[in-house]
């Protein structure tokens, strides 16, 4: 190699070879030379990944063939590096070797795999059969092995060769699973084994029962560490994978929840009452059927059983949850057939497990050592924690599924939450809440909220700091029940009127904790929230009366502390910010779940938003609150916008409309009486249309006096024909003209009306006399009502709509006439303007009703039908 | 791939046409459908009650894979069955019948799970709500009734507690003729329909009336605009009328309260709407025996099939994944397959189940958590390995283990010391005794 072959960049291709050959020759030992220094290694691997200098990627196209050949001779010259190194005789450079070819599986390119990974196969096969090496190579041996199949699961079209591989390997591995003693060879063993099972399962179906024997003796013999025997049992819940069917996976499970509760059945021994065992084991094995062999075979079991009489109550307890979790994972895993999951059997088998809490029954007592009892109440907590996660892990499984086992997975829930006092299987209770109402609804959540809200009552109510002193005396559950304390009543009243400052000002007492009540867990109090979050976020709105003020004032309480507490709180920061985040987060669904009326609360818990988004040194917390200022705008501007897109719509389909328009509106009257805004606001931005429109209410009233004073009534008479409905109702109504529209006949009716309209807004006093008239049509009597009915609605529903054209066009096809929308839009906006400031006083508001009463009266001759259709629109 | 789905009381099969391209799919042999007896089980495959005769003691429920049109499975419940409905994972079927009482079938088993009295007359239409919680259902006695599914299957509390339903709408007078629900959860509004010539909306979280729109007709058919600004109406008259929900309403116009505006290209009564989610297409079913698809924005005819000669009174859009199962003439194995993927027939009663036996749940276990997915493992190893050897030298273990051997060391030498000193008196005293006594004889004999 030149000296001055110089490469371009870290990203040239020519540089990588270089480097893989200085890394060979500089880091990597070789028969005669030792190790330098062991850190070396490391080097290697992170440079090797870093470059993916065993990639041999490059542009066919553009990489000179010089390059490729040298990136081509420098990976030969790694391969044979490893090769002499795994031929030496010393255990640590031989172990560099194999650890060096399993990063070489993963990391070559695909051609290079396919071609050679036969040779590299058999190398480390040599090594996992050979009992003579060193643990430390056989380990080795086995992880690259297990790299090595990883890689190939990812080429179905060698799917045969690479399944007779693994078969190869099955054997040896046993072997090495059942004769060594050390943990860290299991460890590699099992390992392989699960790797085979995933990605080549069929590979072990002929091995099964031995695989099944070896491993639940390791699991069953006791004496692994609680880490190995979650490997071990993550193993054998692989196993039904190897054969795929239906059957197997509920063999398995069978058998496990068989031993399961024959080691409970020791466990408990007079702590339980016979009834609860009984059912369990009735579920268990139906009657007429037999029992499945044993969990690996009749002669394990029978060891298993005669050492089960004598190890403790822990060993027990851990060998049952080790199972229980084997039990979560066959229910989450994938699996390519149907299977039937026992549901009914697993919550018998739960709430056997839940209704035992150490205290011993009358008859038991002469029985019982108070020692059993200790060592029995020492490693309940775990068995309560493995078997709410089963409870998850059903939940996951059965989705949907779970509606008809719904009822006592909840009976289960609330019976046990209550009486839970450990924080950490309390988090565990709310987990399973949470998914719950995820997965259940707010058909679910109706029944469970009470019981959840009471339950985060009492978790919660500890951090309020500020009428701790007081709650100390009150327990728990009254606090949570119906009846809250009076404290609780007066800190709701005053946040409610009150504020943030009411809070700063309490700053003080902040650092005040209940003194006889432990200081619930940041954790818990997460978790807490969280499942409030689900609930409010599921069943926000849905019969949540009974709970949702108390809950609302908690709320915002909690979220105001959150923003002092990280001064005072000796917690890690971490923590108190997930805290914060998951008030805010809570406080954040349970204003966008409030459909009745305003959040009480709504504008403390805007400015708590505000403050976090102006904490940038904690950048979750101010994202958050950027996205929960932005969700909540909906509230202050709300909208319905409608889903097709009208002002595409218009432009598009009713041009010819617009176009024939024109001709008959300039047929009919030479003059339009007030110039055409050519701009009218975009109909599709109905917020912006709508500020436009208020903003422009003062000169377009004006000018429009101007322009009927110049030219009262003859001009008015001519003026468009859609105007006067959007002075009667609001600026919200704008769709009304339209479909007043619809029909030519309440065209010109409308037009009259406007026309008389705007003389009397212009001349109230004199309109007044002129229009008292009676002999009013009363056909036009319903119009004015429901003018107003739906004012009101409209108004207090605050929707607005940019839904104007559509319905416009509608009513152009139905009418085949067309109409010229972007005129009727700007007339909707400057009329509009009429109207509000008309509406400002009631006397006006009652002159629009005369006049609609007159109309008729006065314009007699130009429509024959005003009668169309509106007595029955009055009937409602 | 967006299908439409059409059938009729007449036996006309149930057309299916690709909503986008036009193109039919294959028609599905032998259906009478009653009116909302048609849906699609989740995607998985097709389900139809039958209703031969009206007068008919006995009905059926039929289902049809997607790729054979012939029946494959049928059901005989234990009484005529109308409407069909399916909650969107396609797990259950609940189905209404004449007696006025609701079923409840788990579909992987068939399983008849509940049976409960829901209306006193028929029923006439149901509907799931978004998260499936609730069950919607309309009766020819003119209730509406949302049910929670939750209730009905804790028996404890059913005993309890007065009443199954959560809400019973007693609104309309005559027979309820379609009820659909909107977005928004627990806030969402039901639509009713009724031969009473109202449409109603109600509010599911305040459990009250919101809206009453009295039409010129009878409507027997609603859709929603999926952002819930209006709805569509199809009328006996033929008209499809255009009611405000978000939408301003409207004082007055030709047809009444809140009708922003109506279109009409059917010469017959429109029986069925249903709304095509990625264009915003509406179709509509019309007792003329035609389907057509209209364009929500202007309020166009897109397309135009052909069902039947008889009344069309289903219609549902149905979003298939473009699966393998291909409509062609060589799929005559993966049909086969498909068949054999089909569940079993409904029950027809409730097996009294026993406390004891254990009803297991079919599942399917897809989509498996990432715990199990194995990892590339040397690197880790290496650096592992290295790691230990770094922490050899100087590990705080290592060092206590030091001590500790130091400790049992001294301990052992102590304990050689003592034992070599306990030896050394030992021999010393022997030696003293055995001289003392050779002393003793010595002087014995000397005596002597």
């Amino acid at each position: 190699m030149a000296a001055f072959d110089h490469f371009g960049n870290m990203y040239d291709v020519a540089f990588k070879p270089r480097l893989l050959l200085s890394i060979i020759r500089d880091h990597i030992p070789d028969e005669k030379r030792a190790f330098s220094s062991n850190f070396q290694l490391s080097k290697v691997v992170s440079l090797v990944k870093t470059h993916s200098l065993l990639s041999e990627s490059f542009l066919v196209d553009s990489t000179p063939p010089k390059i490729i050949e040298a990136w081509k001779s420098a990976f030969s010259s790694w391969l044979n590096r490893i090769f002499s190194l795994l031929s030496t005789s010393m255990p640590d450079k031989r172990w560099a070797g194999i650890s060096l070819l399993g990063v070489t599986c993963e990391e070559c390119s695909s051609e290079r795999f396919l071609e050679s990974y036969s040779v590299w196969f058999n190398k480390l096969l040599a090594f996992l059969q050979s009992p003579a090496d060193s643990n430390l190579v056989r380990v080795a041996a086995c992880a690259s092995m297990s790299d090595l199949f990883l890689r190939l699961g990812r080429y179905p079209k060698i799917k045969k060769e690479s399944s007779s591989c693994a078969v190869k390997v099955v054997q040896p591995t046993l072997k090495m699973l059942t004769d060594e003693n050390s943990e860290a060879i299991w460890d590699a063993a099992v390992h392989l084994l699960c790797t085979i099972a995933t990605s080549f399962p069929f590979s072990i179906r002929n091995h099964y029962d031995s695989v099944e024997s070896a491993v639940a003796l390791k699991l069953l013999s006791g004496g692994c560490s609680l880490d190995m025997s979650k490997k071990l049992i993550r193993c054998i819940a692989l196993l039904p994978k190897s054969k795929g069917d239906t059957e197997s996976w509920s063999v398995l499970m069978q058998k496990i929840l068989v031993l399961i509760n024959d080691q409970l059945n020791l466990a408990f021994h007079g702590l339980e009452e016979e009834t609860m065992r009984d059912s369990v084991t009735r579920l268990l094995v139906l009657p007429g059927k037999h029992p499945p062999p044993p969990l690996g075979g009749y002669i394990l079991a029978e060891e298993v059983r005669n050492k089960a009489s004598q190890m403790t109550e822990q060993s027990l307890i851990s060998n049952v949850s080790a199972l229980m979790l084997g039990c979560c994972l066959m229910l989450t895993n994938s699996y390519p057939a149907k299977v039937n999951v026992p549901v009914r059997l697993l919550l018998a088998l739960v709430e056997r497990i839940l209704k035992v809490n150490g205290s011993l029954p009358q008859m038991s007592l002469p029985f019982m050592t108070a020692k059993q009892q200790e060592n029995i109440c020492s490693e309940l907590p775990v068995l309560h924690s493995s078997s709410l996660e089963l409870i998850t892990a059903i939940i996951k499984c059965t989705g949907s599924q779970l509606l008809p086992y719904a009822a006592s997975v909840v009976r289960i829930i609330t019976k046990y939450f209550k009486t839970c006092e450990l924080p950490e299987l309390r988090i565990k209770f709310y987990s399973v809440a949470r998914d719950l109402f995820i997965t259940m609804g707010a058909g679910m959540a109706l029944y469970l909220a009470q019981e959840v809200v009471n339950n985060a009552f009492t978790d919660l109510n500890s951090t309020e700091h500020m009428d701790g002193g007081i709650l100390n005396g009150s327990n728990s559950n009254a606090s949570a029940g119906a009846q809250q304390p009076p404290s609780h009543r007066k800190r709701k009243h005053s946040s409610a009127t009150g504020s943030l400052q009411e809070h700063d000002e309490g700053g003080g007492s902040g650092v005040e904790v209940p003194k006889n009540r432990p200081l619930t867990p940041i954790s818990l109090r997460i978790a807490a929230l969280e499942t409030l979050e689900a609930l409010l976020t599921v069943a926000g709105a849905l019969k949540s009366a009974p709970w949702r003020s108390k809950l609302d004032s908690l709320l915002i309480v909690i979220a105001t502390d959150s923003f002092k507490e990280g001064t005072v709180s000796e917690e890690p920061a971490a923590t108190v910010t997930d805290l914060q985040l998951a008030a805010l987060r809570t406080l954040q669904a349970s204003f966008l779940s409030f459909i009745r009326e305003r959040p009480p609360y709504f504008s403390q818990g805007l400015e708590l938003f505000r403050r976090g988004k102006q904490q940038t040194a904690v950048p979750k917390l101010a994202e958050f609150c950027a996205h929960a200022l932005l969700t909540l705008e909906v509230l202050i501007h709300p909208r319905a916008l409608p889903l097709v897109d009208y002002a595409y719509a218009v432009n598009n389909s009713s041009g010819e409309a617009h176009g024939s328009l024109q001709h008959e509106y300039s047929g009919r009257s030479n003059s339009t009486p007030f110039g055409l805004p050519q701009d009218p606001p975009d109909s599709d931005d109905d917020l912006c249309a709508r500020w436009l429109e208020t903003g422009k209410e003062d000169d377009v009233s004006m000018g429009k006096d101007a322009e009927n004073n110049q030219k009262p009534s003859e001009a008015c008479r001519d003026n468009d024909p859609i105007v006067l409905p959007v002075h009667v109702s609001s600026d919200k109504e704008r769709t009304q003209m339209d479909s007043e529209a619809a029909t030519p006949a309440a065209d010109v009716e409308m037009k009259t009306v406007e026309d008389e309209t705007n003389l009397k807004l212009d001349q109230p006093g004199e309109s007044v006399v002129q229009f008292q008239e009676p002999g009013s049509c009363t056909t036009n009597i319903p119009l004015v009502e429901a003018h107003n009915g739906t004012f009101d609605d409209v108004v207090s529903e605050k929707i607005l709509s940019g839904s104007t054209v559509p319905h416009n066009e509608a009513s152009h096809m139905e009418s085949d006439q067309g109409n010229s929308v972007n005129e009727d839009f700007a007339f909707a906006s400057q009329s509009n303007s009429l109207w509000q400031t008309t509406s400002d006083s009631n006397i006006f508001q009652d002159f629009a009703f005369k006049l609609d009463h007159g109309n008729p009266l006065a314009d007699e001759d130009g429509f024959p039908d005003i009668v169309d259709g509106d007595p029955d629109s009055d009937s409602e | 791939m967006e299908v439409v789905l059409a059938s009729s009381s007449v036996d006309g099969g149930i057309g299916c046409w690709d909503l986008h391209t036009g193109a039919e799919q294959l028609r599905y042999k032998s259906c009478l459908s009653p009116s909302h007896g048609l849906v699609s089980v989740g995607s998985r495959f097709i389900a139809s009650s039958q209703l031969r005769e009206t007068s008919a003691t006995s009905g059926s429920v039929l289902f049809w894979s997607w790729s054979k049109p012939q029946v494959e499975v049928k059901s005989f419940p234990a009484e005529p069955i109308k409407p069909l409905a399916s909650n969107h994972p396609g797990t259950f079927i609940v189905g209404g019948a004449l007696s006025g009482d609701i079923y409840f079938w788990e579909v992987e088993t068939g399983r008849l799970l509940k049976k409960w009295r829901a209306h006193f007359r028929a029923v006439t239409c149901m509907v799931f709500s978004e998260d499936d919680s609730l069950l919607i259902s309309g009766s020819e006695d003119g209730t509406v009734r949302v049910w929670s599914l939750f209730m009905i299957f804790d028996d404890f509390r059913g005993q309890q507690a007065n009443n199954l339903y959560e809400y019973s709408f007693s609104g309309h007078t005559l027979r309820v003729t379609d009820v659909v629900i909107g977005n928004g959860g627990c806030n969402a509004i039901i639509v009713s329909a009724s031969e009473d010539r109202t449409c109603k909306v109600w509010s599911l979280s305040r459990g009250t009336l919101l809206r009453n729109i009295v039409f010129p007709s009878v409507i027997d058919s609603i859709a929603l605009d999926p952002a819930e600004h209006v709805f569509y109406a199809g009328s006996r008259d033929g008209k499809i009328y255009i009611a405000a929900l978000n939408a301003v309403s409207v004082a007055t116009n030709n047809y009444g309260m809140h009708i922003i505006g109506s279109f009409s290209n059917h010469s017959k009564a429109v029986t069925c709407l249903a709304y095509g989610m990625s264009e915003n297409l509406l179709i509509s079913g019309s007792e003329d025996g035609m389907v057509r698809v209209w364009n929500a924005r202007t309020r166009n005819i897109v397309r135009m099939f052909k069902h039947a000669k008889g009344p069309v009174n289903n219609i549902i859009v149905v979003r298939r994944e473009n699966s393998s199962n291909h409509i062609s003439s060589n799929v005559q194995t993966s049909s086969r397959k498909q068949g054999a993927n089909l569940p079993p027939p409904l029950e027809k009663y409730a097996n009294s189940i026993d406390e004891d036996s254990d009803m297991s749940t079919m599942v399917s276990l897809v989509g498996g958590s990432s715990s199990v997915v194995p990892q590339y493992i040397s690197s880790q190893q290496i650096s592992n390995y290295i790691k230990e050897l770094q922490h050899q030298g100087l590990s705080a273990a290592s060092e206590m283990e030091t001590e500790k051997l130091k400790h049992d060391y001294q301990m052992s030498m102590q304990m050689t010391n003592q034992w070599k000193k306990m030896y050394e008196n030992l021999n010393k005293f022997c030696v003293q005794e055995l001289l003392d006594g050779s002393q003793a004889t010595t002087l014995d004999e000397n005596q002597n």
